[in-house]
């Protein structure tokens, strides 16, 4: 028991991967759609709280506090789109406006000032986020086989995995917990997912994408140690997976399982080449 | 305009010399200061961290401990614990986040004497942009002119603040809650 009581991941790994297979459960007993869309963010929010130990008072105080709120708010913008039934525009209008905020809230305290490297990475991280937003919810909306929400989910939970050595490290070891924790649950709601296909609404991707966004932009943004190169090959995870699918032979991209396993095989797949590439040019932060 | 009696003069000339004699002001002396903390590391042991850069005023009078005043201002990016990607760690978001909050203070606000050479002193700390209060025990090791010529006063203070107080919850239990303060610090005028 000494991995669990000595462990500082272990208890956000087991909140994520419980929450998960409760929230999968009720999802598939009851049938429902809003819940099963609206796990991933339950499960991002349940990770944060076992992760930081609270909910943070608002108006939050600094940038882990504010990454709460990013979440949430996405959420409930999720759930309002999800109810008004909206169209493929606001959907991209919203992705948008949640990468904006999470990286401009973020990094509030340093626009005062703001330097040649916010610019460029803050930029970027903007228009990166809000693409992969705007896809993977294209994507978790569509119908199988090469969509759906078993795999959007894959695609969310291999950019938690792989931004984790990232965050490692970039001086974050606190978000290597939650990104772990993450990545665990929505691979189990991608699991599930699987088994019980079905689409997702917005909810989902905009809430648990959010709440990731503003992780990656605290640890790029704020703490500031993160391997911009590590971070491009991050970048990649979301583009790769689509494009694994695409190296299936015509024959197999009917069969969802095939067309999933690809998804997440090629969105890890920066993995080894990153942790690689962090071992070698960074002190290993494991002895701390 | 009628100028004032001799003997109003002298009655405020004498009420003057009866106050009591006024605090001396000192600078803190970084090169003979230190700002050291502990915290509990899984149980096996202390992790000591200290911050390099600092700066702050006492106000002092031995006769009336009671007045003093204290001002401290620690630059939090100075933050050392002999591990830089330990250092990088609680420079982050997760812990000090130097980049928003690149100062801590602590303003002492209440002063008690416990006997010739100790006391307490009751201030607020803010860290993390949050302001709490914190009690240092503190001994009054000496007083004089030091061999530069500069006059002196050498204090020794600990106490203990839990993190958790300022929203700092990050890894309790597993990296203790409690951090135990060791200051010695010399100041000077």
């Amino acid at each position: 028991m000494e991995w669990l009581t000595d462990n500082p991941f272990a208890p956000v790994l087991l909140a994520c991967a419980l929450s998960a297979v409760v929230l999968s459960l009720v999802a598939f007993l009851i049938k429902s759609d809003f819940v099963a869309s609206a796990a991933p963010p339950a499960i991002f929010l349940i990770g944060y709280y076992e992760t930081y130990q609270k909910a943070p008072p608002f108006p939050p105080v600094g940038s882990t506090n504010k990454i709460f709120y990013i979440a949430l708010f996405a959420t409930v913008g999720g759930f309002v789109l999800d109810r008004i039934a909206a169209g493929p525009l606001p959907r991209a209008a919203a992705s948008f406006v949640v990468s904006l905020l999470a990286a401009v809230w973020i990094a509030f305290a340093r626009l005062d000032s703001p330097d040649a490297e916010l610019i460029v990475t803050g930029s970027s991280l903007i228009l990166l986020g809000a693409l992969v937003l705007w896809r993977v919810d294209m994507i978790a909306r569509a119908v199988e086989p090469e969509g759906g929400g078993a795999v959007a989910l894959a695609l969310l939970a291999a950019l938690a995995a792989i931004f984790a050595p990232v965050a490692l490290f970039g001086g974050s070891s606190t978000s290597v917990g939650l990104c772990l924790g993450f990545s665990a649950g929505l691979a189990i709601c991608s699991l599930s997912l699987m088994l019980a296909p079905r689409s997702l609404g917005t909810i989902a991707v905009l809430g648990a994408g959010g709440g990731l966004l503003a992780v990656i932009a605290t640890v790029v943004l704020i703490t500031g140690e993160a391997d911009l190169i590590a971070l491009a090959l991050v970048a990649l995870s979301p583009l790769l997976g689509p494009f694994g699918v695409m190296l299936l032979p015509r024959t197999l991209r009917g069969s969802s399982a095939l067309v999933w396993v690809a998804t997440g095989i090629a969105a890890l797949s920066p993995l080894p080449v990153i942790a690689t590439l962090l071992f070698l040019r960074h002190e290993n932060p494991l002895g701390q | 305009m009628r100028l004032p009696s001799l003997t109003v003069v002298v009655a405020l000339a004498g009420l003057v010399v009866a106050s009591p004699s006024s605090a001396a002001d000192y600078k803190i002396d970084p090169n003979h200061s230190h700002i050291l903390f502990l915290v509990d590391h899984l149980g096996f042991a202390k992790i000591i961290g200290l911050f390099t850069n600092f700066s702050g005023a006492i106000s002092f009078d031995p006769a009336n401990p009671t007045a003093s005043k204290l001002n401290v201002a620690i630059k939090t990016a100075s933050l050392q614990t002999q591990f830089p990607p330990r250092d990088s760690d609680l420079k982050g978001a997760d812990w000090f986040n130097v980049r928003e909050f690149p100062q801590m203070t602590f303003v002492g606000s209440t002063f008690t004497k416990k006997d010739d050479n100790s006391g307490e002193i009751v201030g607020n700390l803010t860290l993390i942009g949050v302001t709490k209060p914190v009690t240092l025990e503190v001994t009054f090791n000496k007083m004089g002119k030091r061999a530069d010529g500069a006059d002196a006063v050498g204090f020794s203070a600990r106490g203990s603040l839990k993190r958790s107080d300022f929203g700092m919850k990050t890894a309790i239990p597993y990296i203790g809650d409690q951090v135990d303060l060791m200051i010695e610090t010399e100041a000077t005028r």
